[in-house]
């Protein structure tokens, strides 16, 4: 057990509201980079986080002290992207605008702009792209290897899939992604 | 000639994930296969890539702080005040601020459904809330 977590859910047992508040801290980062890059987008992002957290306060209480929060918190994370489906419907349009007359697409756009200081963008937007392209279980085994770091039995667990099944879909998202940035020029030169 | 190696060979073994036998094999033929070496070059350039912690960086927007006022005030509300006042005043501040929050912020539908779960699990006097906020996003989502 993490010390860390020991913690969170040492406070969470006296106080609710604060182990709540530290337990969303430590792990918004995590959760948000990793719905960031399977949705591709930062709208889809936020919702896919927010339906992860929602899912893990709901849990929390019945939650066993003695395991540790990280794995449990990349399996929901993992299984909520996955399930993770656009009801374009119900969404709210990004043309429509807020009070302050300000639409949801010009808040998105400045708040990217700072990103396109980069002077690497070609290739780090490239690689989005490639990314957001492939399968969804090609896109997750890439973001859980390459993103996060896992071993190829860690991602085995975290997807429930057999071992097997992550080389394939690593290998083939792998290709997709070489000849898509390929395609794009960014090893030329 | 065409070559007939596996190339998914070449990524376990940039990934050290291949069978020893299998290795010398490949490494083998890479001394003879001027296609695999390139094949080879190029997968290096894409591994650096997808490895490279720099092409992950996200900046975190502020929306996640307003989830989080969200999810807090839903699963964790501070009772500080009587009933009462906690009931004006969360309904005061969701007057001020639900227009504007609900307008915005990806993710209403899952609110909403978190709002309605709410009111069958919260106390009384959150309940009366999030059935008011309810009524105020369903109003607002109605055009
Ligand atoms: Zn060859």
């Amino acid at each position: 057990m993490d010390s860390s977590d020991a913690g969170i859910l040492k406070i969470y047992k006296k106080n609710k509201h604060q182990g709540l508040d530290l337990l969303y801290e430590r792990y918004k980062k995590y959760v948000y980079t990793i719905a960031y890059h399977y949705a591709g987008n930062r709208e889809d992002a936020l919702d896919l986080t927010q339906e992860v957290f929602i899912s893990i306060f709901k849990s929390l209480d019945n939650f066993k002290v003695e395991f540790s929060l990280l794995p449990w918190v990349k399996r929901i994370t993992v299984n909520k992207s996955l399930n993770f489906l656009r009801d374009k419907k119900e969404t709210l349009s990004l043309d429509q605008t807020n009070e302050n007359g300000s639409s949801i697409q010009d808040t998105i756009r400045s708040s990217e702009d700072t990103e396109s200081q980069l002077i690497y963008l070609d290739t780090k937007q490239s690689l989005h792209k490639s990314i957001k392209s492939l399968p969804p279980k090609e896109r997750m085994v890439i973001i859980l290897r390459h993103m996060k770091g896992l071993k190829y039995d860690e991602i085995a667990k975290t997807m429930d899939i057999p071992l097997g099944t992550v080389r394939t879909l690593l290998h083939r998202g792998r290709k997709n992604i070489k000849a898509s940035m390929k395609e794009d020029g960014i090893w030329e030169g | 000639m065409e070559c007939k190696l596996d190339v998914t060979l070449l990524q376990d073994l940039l990934e050290g994930v291949i069978d020893p036998i299998e290795k010398l094999f490949v490494e083998e033929h890479l001394k003879t296969c001027k296609q695999c070496r390139k094949e080879l070059a190029e997968l290096k350039l894409l591994f650096w890539d997808l490895n490279d912690k720099a092409n992950y960086d996200t900046s975190l927007p502020t929306e996640l702080e307003h989830i989080k006022g969200a999810l807090l005030e839903e699963f964790a509300a501070i009772p500080t005040k009587n009933t009462t006042a906690i009931v004006l005043d969360v309904h005061r501040k969701n007057a001020r601020s639900a227009g504007m929050f609900l307008d915005y912020m990806p993710g209403v539908k899952a609110s909403n459904e978190l709002v309605k779960k709410g009111v069958r699990t919260a106390p009384s006097a959150l309940g009366k809330v999030s059935k008011a906020l309810v009524k105020g996003t369903r109003l607002l989502l109605a055009e």
